[in-house]
């Protein structure tokens, strides 16, 4: 069944594999620019009933309920700043390894 | 009344302080003013915690809506509990890392990125809604990877790298659980929720609890999701590593406290938790035998901790989630101090291999103070390890349980003794001095680890049993008896712990390691792609379990 919730949760899914498949350090970022897209999806249509408006001030008719948008804008600003700080690591990272090749930046433990 | 306010205050002054000094750092300001600022905005909340009561409730509705429309802030026996934890460890912390700072140029961001990572620990705990808990737990881990990445290294950069993935896996996962939960019921505040999900099916609360594991089991650090967790310890600055294993982890301990209080607690996900801490237990401190690298022993142990706390929390008795709770305490004092000391350490010799290190032949102070945290890690009383695993013993009745915290106890005593016997016993020569901030809150913590164990029975009365209180209602039983620190040395169980520690002795003396290479080879170093392949296939097998019971 195609409705937002499989959808959501099928996309989170999609990131989680990508990463595993994976070894360059821009492309996990953007897995888990995918995931969070995912959990919105599901977030947003869980919140959704049909028949009613989107929540604002001065629209006729039943409204849905506001809080879940407002954990989703929250939760896209949470997205934008984790993705920002890793692509900001991924270019530390390159700089002193010299790639972005994830498992070249492991070593021997003692 | 001032204390009315108290629960929006305590999270409000390290915020407060925090912004103050990213202003500041704008205009032309002088060191001591900024460290001045950042010590009230740490001490204050300290002062709110001791002067309000713990026996009974404060629910803080901020915006002055009433309760199921605002965000709540909420002051009981459980949160005031684990605040004060966070409120003496952030402090102590603070003090060791303000002296070495003056030599750096972004100081001013290294007091603003603490005291909000403060902000987010305080709220993680105070907080009364799914959602803000979220919300708190970003602003700690965010913050918490840049400290991470202080200390300069590729090394370090990388260790917060690989978090920084895992760690957006957890809030993923969370962020679809309370999906899940507000499909089914339509809020997100715990209050109101611990109304509702009791009455779901089974197996409606079991799906929903998978997802909230793979998050809690991340910022525990239970295996097989413990893969951030030793290299982060290892490379971080001395003071993030103190609020790593001291805190950070403690988080995860109370989001699954908080979601068995509000109704997720059928069989199934008792089971489940049960195992993985089981496992975590056994295999955390096998592994740490393994190692050298004395960082990495003490994250390995942390492990295997983490996996003692979920355990003794899953078995989900008034009992058992007392002395989880006195573990969880007691963990984070003893834990907080050996992570400073082998900062101290490492600051004075250049290295943390325990075979160069003079753990014993060090500055006095340091090192009496890293051998009474050595002692309360193996359990030897008086220190505070040894009560709380009695505690443990004393309260669990299944017999596969109680061997497996004797097996934990064995080897974690063998781990602590090979610390302390590996290390190098001739005088090392060094080229720096340890100041007197440095020494001062590992000093001030070691006096703890040995006061709270000689007092056992009151940080039992006036810490514990609050917190179970608020979450079990009265108990009607002693969950940690009068006069504890007396009756455990002469009990059965305290005559189990002593055999243990013999045992974990000749241990070290017969064998070199006690596992096979190929687990080792399997849960330590684990590439960013393996760990989210191990996360894959622990959600398909729960799923799993779940289908067929």
């Amino acid at each position: 069944m195609l409705n937002g919730i499989n959808v959501g949760l099928i996309t989170i899914f999609i990131g989680l594999y990508g990463i595993t498949i994976t070894k360059n350090a821009i492309k996990i970022m953007m897995c888990l620019g995918v995931m969070s897209s995912g959990v919105i999806i599901l977030f947003v249509s869980v919140a959704y009933t049909p028949g009613y408006g989107a929540p604002i001030v001065g629209n006729p008719g039943l409204m849905v309920d506001p809080i879940p948008q407002s954990v989703m804008v929250t939760a896209i600003v949470i997205e934008l700043a984790t993705v920002a700080l890793g692509l900001a690591m991924v270019h530390y990272l390159y700089k002193s390894y010299g790639t972005l090749d994830t498992t070249c930046y492991e070593e021997e433990v003692i | 009344m001032i204390l009315e306010h108290a629960p929006a205050l305590i999270v409000l002054s390290p915020l407060t302080a925090g912004l103050t000094i990213k202003v500041m750092s704008r205009f032309p300001h002088s060191k001591a003013s900024r460290d001045f600022i950042a010590f009230f905005g740490l001490l204050i909340p300290i002062l709110f915690l001791f002067f309000v009561s713990r026996r009974s409730v404060i629910i803080y509705e901020m915006g002055g809506w009433p309760a199921p429309y605002t965000i709540t802030l909420i002051l009981d026996g459980l949160s005031i509990s684990m605040a004060l934890i966070t409120g003496i460890i952030t402090l102590s912390t603070f003090v060791y890392y303000v002296e070495t700072l003056d030599i750096r140029k972004d100081a001013d961001d290294y007091h603003f990125l603490f005291l909000f990572m403060t902000t987010g620990l305080y709220g993680v705990f105070l907080t009364g809604d799914l959602v803000n808990r979220f919300v708190f737990f970003e602003i700690t881990i965010l913050t918490t990877y840049v400290l991470l990445t202080f200390i300069g290294t590729r090394e370090s950069l990388r260790a917060s790298y690989r978090y920084l993935v895992i760690g957006s896996i957890a809030s993923v996962m969370f962020l679809a659980g309370i999906a899940l939960v507000y499909f089914h019921t339509g809020h997100l505040d715990l209050y109101a929720l611990s109304a509702l999900i009791p009455e779901f099916p089974a197996h409606t609360k079991n799906i929903i609890f998978i997802f909230f594991l793979v998050a809690v089991g991340i910022k525990l650090g239970i295996i097989p999701f413990h893969t951030w967790l030793a290299d982060t310890h290892v490379h971080a600055p001395t003071p993030m590593t103190a609020i790593l294993a001291g805190l950070t982890v403690k988080t995860g301990g109370y989001i699954m406290l908080k979601l068995f209080h509000i109704g997720f607690d059928t069989i199934l996900i008792r089971y489940m938790v049960v195992g993985l801490g089981a496992f975590t237990a056994i295999f955390g401190a096998a592994i740490s035998l393994k190692y050298f690298d004395m960082k990495r022993i003490l994250a390995w142990l942390t492990i295997s901790h983490m996996g003692v706390i979920a355990l003794t929390l899953a078995i989900w008795t008034p009992e058992s989630v007392a002395s989880s709770l006195l573990y969880l305490v007691n963990h984070s004092f003893y834990k907080a101090l050996l992570f400073l000391g082998v900062g101290g350490l490492a600051y004075l010799y250049g290295t943390s291999d325990i075979r160069e290190l003079p753990i014993m032949k060090s500055n006095v102070l340091l090192s009496s103070s890293i051998f009474i945290g050595l002692l309360a890690l193996a359990g030897v009383p008086p220190f505070n390890g040894f009560y709380s695993r009695w505690l443990i013993l004393d309260t669990v009745q299944d017999p596969v349980i109680y061997s497996v915290i004797v097996i934990t106890t064995i080897l974690t005593v063998s781990s602590a003794l090979r610390i302390l016997l590996l290390a190098n016993k001739s005088v090392v020569g060094k080229n720096k001095n340890l100041t007197g901030g440095m020494l001062l809150p590992i000093v001030i913590l070691a006096g703890l680890c040995s006061f709270i164990g000689l007092t056992t029975s009151l940080v039992g009365r006036n810490l514990i049993e609050p917190a179970v209180v608020s979450i079990f209602g009265e108990p009607g039983t002693v969950l940690v008896p009068m006069g504890i620190e007396i009756q455990s040395l002469i009990s059965f169980h305290g005559m189990i712990i002593f055999i243990s520690i013999f045992i974990g002795y000749a241990l070290f003396l017969a064998v070199e390691s006690i596992h096979p290479d190929w687990i080792e080879g399997l849960l330590s170093n684990v590439s960013i792609s393996n760990s989210v392949r191990y996360i894959i296939l622990i959600l398909a097998i729960l799923l799993l379990l779940n289908v067929l019971f």
